[in-house]
């Protein structure tokens, strides 16, 4: 496996508030803010932390814009929310749930290509506009329109993780499972309230994890999942810069509040192939395991984790088809609190999807903002590990377009 | 004519239907039940609805209602279909073309849409199977309208009536309709209330009756067989129960009984609040007669008086003398068409009472024994509505227990926790026996109620208007959403 020919950095990561049901101020007749609203704020963010922006490209990372918001043509929304990269090469790229990652691993290749030294990256989805019913349409282009939509389920996605999930339940026991996701759900909520900016960080619900053992209903929505299983419809954009050190020095950017690439890894599945076996997310496991092998690491480094939760279940199959835990073994995994903030492996301490909110564009980005964030000691909620790894898994559609990356502290 | 299960006959018939007074309250909504089983119906049969094998038939004689009761009965559509996409997707499932919730959604709307016609006169009532009729609740104008309809349509048609008060016979005889008609009684909003009274005149064909028994279950109600005694069940109680809360009303602001010697406006508060917060109902009874318009209670009064007198074992005598004076002075509440509530008895903000009629100014009752209002006591003032917040309500409206009407009973709490809580059902029977024993003044004026709407329940079963004390219960936990029955209160 080949490292990176030199160093990459990512830093002055910002998230907006990720927003929609949950949120106080989220009423679905009133009005909110725009796409623009988000991109401009999270530049902002970015920008305030950067001496001398200067950039040599820009990447927008989004998947259904054409459809939310009838906009194309994303790249010219860069140089409006930094003015700095007018006239300069952009570039949207769109993996659907995945883009954010696509996103991160262009910027990567142009500093590794030699041919930029600072790159703006932003990722961004407002879904809002839509009810969630409609929603579901949009978001079924993550899948095989021609090939799987009509006989798809009318929430498309949870009716294809539904079926995972009613496998997984076949295959190792529906309790144990019900009570992995519910607990999953159970941490993913807890994590988010320690966050100021994630959708969920105004939940009050006293008993989570019975929420999360809610039975799922299939003549109302699917038959593997409850409501809770689901991340929400979300609106929100992410930012940050990627960096050689040629950059960082150019930008007058301290390297401390850099954390550094250790190795990233993508992995694509033919879209219009149903899973072989569907309690295993093949792409996620052989991109985090690529990424883990070009960082030069193994899994017990990891010090804290990201991985795509778009359902509970898809939470449980990344830890198995990585191999945190064994196959069958991860509803144990998380029910022994082992991905815990506390536990040896903090997984999502941001909340994750479920918990932080999905805007499907921007989630990929907003990962890096937070490992970012844990590894520089600067996280609403830090977790506390002596490791000096982190990594992240974007996924898009049912396991097909995988990017992981695994970063490193620089101080 | 009558072959098949019947399931097949009611939806035979369901192809053509026609809904006389469809832009109106009732009539709009009874239009919607109607339009939501025949487009299911369409749509199970077809894939989507809109194969011209339904008809529906909206007949008004207001054509201006039109275009707002299209609109209505869109806006519905939209929304079950988006609640039923996955109905929808299934039903669907051969239409090659329809693939995504919003292409499947726009189908079945603007398909459910293509089978309503608006006429603006009777005549488009030839060829339907079944008539709803909703027109005003007024004798003279339903014969006519039988009338023609008899000449009109086929020799099989059936016709189901909305009306809440009038003998169903009557209108058979008159029109000569030989037994094709059958009380059909929706509660109001139709779209969402769950009770239909049936009521089957004295030679209403048993396969009529049938098929309401199964247009019921299609449109997802529940029916309860009423007799054909003026009133029926839910307004036999309900004009019987308001019409004591008249009495009281001149009781207590003549100065006897328990909480005596009140102004008017402070009485129609106090009892207001008692016959909703002790009774745990979701309205107290005046403004319920707010909700249901004074001169609809009017209409429904008169048409008992005239039919009931003999018949009303319980010597009721159906006249109000505060109504009277109150329709005089212009008072009237019922709901505007966009459902916000008309002010009445009380002034609403957003459909939440926010001040009281100043009742004294327009009858006073001058003599104030029951019964002897109105002529000489009206005063003939404005309608002048005093503030809820004023001074003067705040020791009646105290929740806190040291108002004027005393602590609530152990185990009180509001309907609508109650209405949600699945063990209701013993904490109801729990706090009925606490305020049995209870001298909070909230409390004694409670029990009066709870003792008169009993005995209006005995009466109604007694002189067979209903079955049994069940059905009743029924009538009023469905149609007036209480959480228990007359029965229930054994005190």
């Amino acid at each position: 496996m080949r490292k990176p020919r030199k160093k990459v950095y990512f830093g002055a990561g910002y998230n907006t508030v990720y927003f929609g049901s949950g949120r106080k101020e989220f009423h679905p007749k009133h009005p909110m803010p725009t796409f623009e609203t988000y991109l401009r704020e999270a530049a902002q963010g970015t920008l305030a932390q950067i001496p001398h922006p200067e950039f040599d490209e820009g990447v927008i990372a989004n998947f259904m814009a054409g459809r939310f918001l009838k906009q194309g043509n994303l790249p010219g929304f860069l140089p409006m929310a930094v003015p700095g990269l007018k006239g300069k090469p952009c570039v949207r790229v769109e993996g659907a749930c995945g883009s954010g990652g696509l996103g991160l691993a262009a910027a990567v290749k142009s500093i590794l290509a030699d041919m930029a030294d600072s790159v703006f990256v932003a990722g961004f989805e407002v879904q809002n506009t839509l009810k969630a019913v409609y929603v579901a349409d949009v978001l079924a282009g993550a899948g095989y329109f021609n090939g799987d939509r009509k006989n798809g389920h009318a929430y498309f996605f949870p009716g294809a993780f539904s079926d995972r999930a009613g496998a997984y339940g076949e295959r190792y026991g529906k309790d144990v499972m019900r009570q992995g996701m519910a607990k999953w759900y159970e941490q993913s909520i807890l994590n988010a309230r320690k966050n100021p900016k994630a959708q969920e960080y105004h939940n009050t619900v006293r008993d989570l994890y019975q929420l999360g053992m809610t039975p799922p209903d299939g003549r109302k929505f699917v038959p593997h999942l409850n409501l809770y299983d689901c991340s929400k419809v979300s609106d929100g954009a992410s930012s940050l810069v990627v960096a050689s050190e040629e950059g960082l020095r150019r930008m007058g950017l301290d390297k401390s509040r850099m954390v550094e690439l250790a190795g990233f890894q993508g992995s694509e599945g033919d879209i219009t192939e149903k899973p072989a076996d569907p309690t295993v997310l093949e792409n996620t496991g052989r991109a985090a395991n690529g990424a883990l092998e070009m960082a030069g690491i193994g899994k017990k480094d990891v010090g804290v984790l990201e991985l795509h939760d778009c359902f509970s279940i898809t939470g449980l199959l990344a830890l198995e088809s990585i191999g945190f835990a064994k196959a069958g073994g991860g509803p144990g995994f998380v029910l022994e609190g082992r991905v815990g903030a506390e536990g040896e492996l903090p997984t999502n301490p941001s909340g994750g999807l479920g918990g932080f909110g999905h805007p499907v564009g921007g989630t990929g980005v907003r990962q890096m903002v937070d490992l970012l964030e844990q590894l520089t000691g600067k996280a609403p909620n830090q977790v506390k590990s002596a490791k000096d790894h982190g990594m992240m898994v974007s996924m898009g559609g049912n396991d097909k377009t995988v990017t992981a990356l695994v970063v490193k502290r620089t101080a | 004519m009558m072959e098949g299960a019947k399931g097949a006959e009611w939806s035979e018939r369901m192809r053509a239907v026609a809904v006389l007074g469809a832009g109106g309250k009732m009539g709009s909504g009874i239009a919607w039940v109607a339009l939501k089983a025949m487009a299911e119906s369409d749509a199970k049969e077809n894939g989507v609805p809109g194969s011209g094998r339904y008809d529906l038939v909206l007949i008004d004689a207001n054509p201006e209602s039109f275009r707002r009761l299209r609109g209505y009965l869109r806006t519905q559509l939209v929304k079950v279909a988006e609640k039923g996409i996955g109905d929808l997707r299934a039903w669907a499932k051969d239409r090659a073309d329809l693939i995504e919730n919003g292409e499947i959604i726009d189908a079945y709307v603007d398909g459910a849409m293509s089978m309503v016609r608006c006429e603006g006169d009777v005549t488009g009532a030839k060829g339907a199977k079944v008539v709803f009729e909703a027109v005003f609740e007024d004798l003279a104008l339903k014969k006519e309208l039988y009338s023609r309809l008899k000449a009109l349509c086929a020799e099989d048609t059936f016709f189901l009536t909305n009306t809440s008060s009038i003998p169903i016979s009557l209108l058979d005889q008159s029109a000569g309709l030989g037994g094709r008609i059958l009380g059909f009684h929706f509660y109001n909003p139709p779209a969402v209330q769950k009770l239909v009274e049936m009521i089957s005149g004295r030679q209403t064909r048993p396969e009529l009756t049938a098929l309401g028994r199964d247009l019921g279950k299609a449109f997802g109600k529940i029916t309860v067989p009423a007799h054909d005694v003026a009133g029926f069940i839910g307004n036999g109680h309900f004009i019987r129960e308001l019409l004591f809360a008249f009495g009281r009303f001149r009781e207590m602001r003549a100065g006897a009984g328990a909480t005596a010697g009140l102004k008017g406006p402070e009485a129609l508060v106090t009892l207001n609040k008692a016959t909703q917060d002790y009774l745990i109902r979701p309205m107290g009874l005046f403004q319920l007669l707010d909700y249901v318009g004074l001169d609809v209670f009017q209409m429904i009064l008169k048409v008992m008086r005239e039919h009931l007198d003999a018949k009303a074992a319980d010597g009721v005598v159906f006249v109000d003398p505060t109504l009277d004076a109150l329709l005089a002075a212009g008072v009237r509440g019922g709901q505007l068409g966009s459902g916000e509530q008309k002010d009445g008895l009380f002034k609403y903000e957003r459909n939440r009472i926010a001040g009281v009629l100043d009742i004294d100014a327009i009858t006073d009752g001058a003599d104030g024994a029951d019964g002897a209002e109105g002529g000489q006591g009206t005063k003939g003032a404005g309608i002048r509505y005093v503030s809820l917040g004023d001074d003067r309500f705040r020791a009646i409206l105290d929740d806190t227990g040291a108002g004027t009407l005393g602590a609530f009973p152990v185990g009180h709490a509001p309907w609508s926790n109650l209405a949600k809580d699945p063990a209701r059902k013993e904490k109801l029977a729990a706090y009925l026996a606490k305020l049995a024993e209870s001298d909070a003044a909230g409390a004694v004026l409670a029990r009066r109620f709870l003792a008169r709407s009993r005995a209006i329940g005995a009466t109604l079963v007694a002189t067979g208007v209903a079955d049994t004390h069940e059905d009743v219960s029924k009538v009023l936990m469905n149609g007036f959403f209480h959480l228990y029955g007359p029965a229930d209160w054994t005190h």
